[in-house]
């Protein structure tokens, strides 16, 4: 089933032309990937996503039906985490669902069954200075899920870790998406690295340099978990960097 | 407590399961200058996350290779809990771990002050940071749930009711 289809988006931001006529269809069940050069509008492809944004011209549909305003089946999460920092991460969790006007034992039930799903039980008290990267972005990955959002929507959300930290993310947020008790439908991330896309996606949609449209969808058929030492892993690899050149 | 008291790398949990991750795509054995050129890391930085991995029993490292052990990997496929569960198991084998434990429950409250806590950290380690261990003190502690830490109340405590003793080093009350 589609979840959100957008036909024809394009922004421009004054006489910058950020996106082009971008049409892309999120299924049920689906991880799709955002690959492209700095600066081709992929953030700003989240952000239209989320309803945060309107595009210039072009549609967004929710389950058929066209976005006005904020889209409340999604939830982001940010390569800079976003936290607030007075706050710990208990009350950094319930965030999300404070401002959707969740009462207050919800808040705390979710809030402590997305805390404890991301690993983070033991933390709660703690702020995130406190914390380390990981860390940090597993708080923000619990905030993005307690709201139980369709779509989850992931703006570079490994980019500002180190190497292992980034492998040990991947991993948790395969494990979330393969969780019979995580109700997201479909994930969409944006990312510049052309493995991590191979590794999570199950498509790939390759942008152009600024105005961003799309070159090419890439279906990456390759049974989980994933051998990154694969040759049919390396060919996707190979493929979506030529088309990116 | 006559537990023999090594110092702890300051590297997190995180870096820890990544790099048993990272092993295991390598087919579970790898050189350790060939993973450290791999991951764009300073040696000296991957050994700290290989001496902590092997701490707790999940590598070993013969002759320049960092060799993934069972438990590494059982740890790696397991679900948050059981992850959680293995590391909180292996800490409790670290004679500093063991120390804290039997120090806060020796005191009222089982918990003490951060500057309590370092002061101890001197004594014990005298070669140390005491910052550096008790920030990694605190952060795999959170993660087993073996101690917890409260910035607010600067309270450093037990986390769980313990049962001590060689015999029953998962147990608790
Ligand atoms: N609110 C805004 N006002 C004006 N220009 C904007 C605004 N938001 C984005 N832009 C511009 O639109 C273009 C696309 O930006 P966007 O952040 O979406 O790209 P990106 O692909 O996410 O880049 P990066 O890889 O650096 O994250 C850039 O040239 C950016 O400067
Ligand atoms: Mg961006």
């Amino acid at each position: 089933m589609t979840l959100l289809e957008l036909e024809r988006v394009s922004k421009r931001f004054g006489a910058l032309s950020a996106l082009e006529e971008i049409s892309l269809v999120v299924g049920e069940e689906e991880f799709i990937a955002i690959v492209g050069p700095s600066g081709c509008g992929k953030s700003t492809l989240l952000r239209i996503m989320a309803g945060l944004i309107p595009p210039s011209s072009g549609r967004v549909l929710l389950e058929g039906r066209a976005l006005d305003g904020v889209n409340y089946e999604t939830a982001l999460v940010f390569q800079s985490f976003a936290l607030l920092p007075w706050l710990t991460v208990q009350a950094n969790v319930e965030l999300g669902l404070e401002a959707r006007g969740v009462p207050l034992e919800e808040r705390r039930r979710k809030a402590a069954f997305y805390i404890d799903k991301v690993g983070l039980e033991g933390y709660e008290e703690a702020y995130p200075r406190e914390l380390s990267g990981g860390m940090k972005q597993r708080v923000g990955l619990a905030r993005a899920l307690a709201v139980e959002p369709k779509i989850l929507l992931m703006d570079e959300p490994f980019s500002s870790l180190d190497a292992l930290t980034a492998i040990s993310l991947r991993e948790l947020v395969l494990d979330l998406w393969a969780d019979p008790q995580v109700p997201v439908a479909a994930c969409v991330m944006v990312t510049h690295l052309i493995d991590e896309a191979v590794e999570l996606a199950d498509r790939v949609i390759v942008l152009s340099p600024r105005p961003g449209r799309i070159v090419a969808e890439v279906r990456i058929e390759l049974p989980r978990p994933r051998d990154k030492r694969a040759e049919a892993f390396n060919g996707y690899i190979d493929r979506i960097f030529s088309l990116m050149a | 407590m006559d537990d023999k008291v090594d110092p702890l790398p300051n590297t997190g949990v995180n870096r820890i399961f990544g790099l048993l991750e990272l092993l295991d795509d390598h087919g579970g054995r790898e050189d350790i200058y060939r993973l450290a050129d791999e991951l764009g890391y300073e040696l000296g930085e991957l050994l700290a996350v290989l001496k902590a991995a092997e701490m707790l029993g999940f590598l070993e490292t013969p002759g320049g290779d960092a060799l993934l052990l069972p438990l590494g990997k059982e740890a790696i496929e397991g679900d948050t809990n059981l992850k959680k569960a293995i590391f909180k198991e292996q800490l409790q084998r670290l004679g500093l771990f063991r120390h804290f434990v039997a120090y806060l429950k020796k005191r009222e409250q089982r918990s003490a002050s951060r500057e309590e806590v370092l002061e101890e950290l001197k004594r014990l380690l005298p070669q140390e940071d005491p910052e550096e261990t008790f920030e990694t003190l605190v952060g795999w502690g959170r993660y087993a749930e073996l101690f917890g830490y409260d910035t607010d109340e600067d309270r450093f405590y037990l986390d769980q009711v313990w049962v001590s003793g060689p015999a029953s080093p998962g147990g608790l009350e």
